[in-house]
């Protein structure tokens, strides 16, 4: 879960309840006036950042990365404003199947010792709204540098039964060329195409 | 009860052995291959998934038609081995469901996800999302199981093999049907 941060360079000083109050009327939830951008940080403690692969077009798999830090700014009066920035430690991949993690951090894949780590900086696209709008921008990977748009959505709010905060769900996915990057191993085995998914729980109140 | 297994008794007798022997070692065969194999591994373990779906209604159609036609006269043996007989044709009819359902439900229940998909055409839906606690208790039960219908299996053709150098016909009636 992730919380407002109020101390971030970024961050407008703006309180938490004003945070509230402004996401939730885009999302058609309350009639609270909005205000201004917000900053949210979070990291693998909070959110949850996966690679889904296809095989033989009728199969997929999940790996996730286990190191990432994530900077969304969120300005609820202006999606169009919307920013984000990732930056994913490579070599942190975890995948449930003995050896996969191995394999996908070797050269053939993204050659982690070479190129430790991944980022991706989206702005969102102009006509969005908060409950979908998209977050495009460069994705550096392997040594290249290709476009990509995540498909962002924020949930309806709900009361999370351990703490009692206020919290929306945010997601975001995109897919990916890997060869396009480079990663060109197996792909008879699997596809060219690969899903990036983000999710995070928002504290909003 | 019939004079002899018919012919659809016998077929599926020795269809379900051989399917299971071949299931068998490509398990051993998808386990063993590396991940720089990806596309054979995929391919191995989808055809065993699929070959061990195929278990299943061969095996409901076998004890239908058991129930239907019977069988023939037991040939006389020693009351120890007929018992024995019994018994591990008991066992092998409870193995022969018990691994590809405990087989399907750890496929279910495994950390990786990746869908079932029979022949790679037919999608079989999980009965529930993964599970590593769960398949942590599934797969050495599938395992362990699979080596039980092997060595069982094994041992009944030894038998059968033993009986018809004895003289007895337990190999022909389910051979020849007589």
């Amino acid at each position: 879960m992730l919380n407002y941060m109020p101390d971030e360079p970024n961050a407008l000083p703006i309180h938490r309840r004003a945070l509230a109050g402004a996401v939730l009327p885009l999302i058609g939830l309350a009639p609270l006036p909005a205000r201004a951008a917000r900053v949210f940080r979070f990291d693998q403690s909070q959110g949850r950042l996966e690679f889904i692969a296809r095989h033989l077009m009728v199969l997929t798999s999940t790996g996730q990365f286990s190191r990432f830090d994530c900077e969304l700014v969120l300005d609820p009066e202006k999606p169009e404003t919307a920013r984000v920035a990732v930056q994913v430690e490579t070599g942190s991949i975890t995948h449930a199947y003995p050896g996969a993690a191995d394999l996908l951090r070797s050269p053939a894949y993204f050659d982690a010792e070479r190129w430790p780590l991944a980022r991706f900086s989206g702005r969102a696209a102009p006509g969005g709204r908060i409950e979908a709008f998209e977050l495009a921008g460069p994705l550096e990977m392997r040594g290249m540098t290709q476009p990509v748009t995540m498909q962002a959505r924020l949930s309806r709010r709900r009361r999370d039964a351990a703490t009692g905060a206020e919290i929306v769900d945010c997601t975001a996915r995109g897919d990916v060329s890997r060869s396009a990057f480079g990663m060109v191993a197996d792909m008879a085995a699997t596809g060219d195409r690969v899903q990036l998914a983000v999710s995070v729980s928002l504290v909003i109140g | 009860m019939q004079a002899a297994w018919s012919v659809a008794q016998r077929r599926l007798h020795w269809a379900m052995a051989a399917l299971v022997f071949v299931n068998f070692l490509l398990a051993l065969v998808m386990v063993a291959l590396p991940l720089s194999a990806l596309l054979a591994k995929i391919l191995t373990y989808q055809l065993h998934k699929s070959l061990g779906l195929l278990l299943i209604p061969l095996w409901v159609w076998r004890l239908w038609l058991l129930w239907r036609r019977g069988r023939p006269a037991p040939i006389t043996l020693p009351g120890w081995q007929h018992n024995a007989a019994r018994w591990g044709q008991g066992v092998l009819y409870a193995l022969l469901i018990a691994v590809p359902v405990l087989g399907f439900l750890s496929a279910a229940a495994a950390p990786i996800g990746v869908e079932t998909v029979f022949f790679l055409i037919l999608p079989i839906p999980h009965p529930f999302p993964p599970d590593q606690a769960l398949y942590d208790v599934l797969r050495p039960l599938h395992q362990g199981a699979a080596w039980g219908l092997v060595v069982l299996a094994l041992g009944h053709g030894a038998m059968a093999i033993h009986h018809h150098r004895q003289g007895l016909p337990i190999l022909w009636l389910m051979w020849r049907g007589r």
